[in-house]
């Protein structure tokens, strides 16, 4: 059982640090649906079923679509984030 | 092709709500009054707190919603609930106040993507699924995890699924209807309560056996109410965020 929480944890903080230092937004936004989808698996595992449904809807579908609406609007030079 | 699509969607729609409802655990729960999956959820949820005491089909309960989280959220701290749905009003009502200074006016036309292949394909099935699933979550809400406010949300993920492909509006008229009639019932059901009962939200209608479909009726009101409200709501959001004018990217990044 830890191990296997242990598992789920390790997209949920390789997806976290990828999200902040990926250059792509549209990437770095699917990369955070994902996370969040590792995030509702997390809850099942704990027992949390009704957390995790919402986590997975609201996490994973909404959040994504609203930052994929937001990413339309960002023009095409700035869709590319230079670290420094 | 255009009129075709929405008869086939609207088709598959009642063709699935009406498999769901006459086939395996659900007829069970329509003609016997007693569901698979509420009496699965009472034994694991009810029966370890109180062993031997309670089970599947124990009546003249406080509450007889198996699970548990609704019958606290809908029921215990139902004003509590009340509270957060005006919240999530609020929200979505300060972003559309921004966004309405914005908005494109009527006949402009949308300087957006023009919407892929695979999305225009694939979204009027996934929409199907997500609707019907929705609807599925809403109505088990006192039975099985879930409920009005992620069953809302997974309804209006589809819409906004349905906005983004085919590029049309939803009638703000129709959404705002639904909204405040959804609103309105939910107080409505508060002050049936007061009146029937003598308190804001009581339980004014026969609880049922515990782990039945039709167990703790005013619950399963309440959440269609939330469901509805909260489907609405975050369409209309969404959907202002679709039709803002669009800046042409004067401001710096």
């Amino acid at each position: 059982m830890t191990w296997l929480v242990l598992l789920v944890c390790l997209p949920i903080v390789v997806g976290a640090v990828a999200v902040v230092t990926l250059r792509d937004l549209l990437s770095a936004i699917v990369v955070e649906g994902v996370v969040s989808l590792a995030t509702a698996i997390l809850f099942v595992f704990l027992g949390a079923l009704d957390v995790a449904i919402t986590q997975a809807v609201v996490g994973c579908g909404l959040t994504t679509a609203v930052f994929l609406y937001a990413w339309r609007r960002i023009p095409e030079k700035a869709r590319e984030v230079s670290h420094e | 092709m255009n009129k075709l699509l929405p008869a086939l969607v609207s088709l598959g729609i009642v063709s699935l709500l009406g498999t769901f409802l006459l086939t395996g655990p659900a007829r069970q729960q329509l003609f016997s009054g007693r569901s698979d999956l509420g009496e699965a959820f009472s034994r694991r949820d009810v029966n370890q707190n109180a062993t031997g005491k309670l089970g599947p089909g124990s009546r003249n309960l406080e509450n007889s919603a198996a699970n548990t989280v609704t019958s606290i959220v809908l029921d215990y701290r139902g004003f509590d609930t009340l509270g957060e749905v005006t919240v999530l009003f609020a929200a979505v009502a300060g972003a559309g106040l921004i966004l309405f200074a914005r908005r494109r006016r009527e006949g402009a036309a949308a300087a957006t993507m023009p919407s892929s292949l695979i999305l225009k394909a694939a979204s009027p099935w996934i929409f199907l699924f997500l609707f019907v699933t929705g609807f599925v979550i809403i109505l088990h809400g006192h039975l099985t995890p879930g409920g009005g406010f992620p069953g809302g949300a997974m309804v209006a993920a589809g819409l906004v699924l349905l906005m983004a492909s085919a590029g049309h509006k939803p009638s703000g008229k129709r959404i705002h209807a639904v909204e405040a009639l959804a609103g309105f019932a939910f107080v409505a059901i508060g002050v049936a309560g007061v009146v029937l009962r003598g308190s804001f939200l009581a339980h004014f209608a026969d609880m049922g056996a515990l782990g039945d479909f039709l167990s703790a009726p005013v619950t399963i009101l309440l959440y269609l109410v939330i469901g509805l409200k909260v489907s609405a709501e975050v369409t209309n959001a969404v959907s202002t965020l679709e039709h803002v004018e669009e800046d042409g990217g004067k401001e710096a990044p």
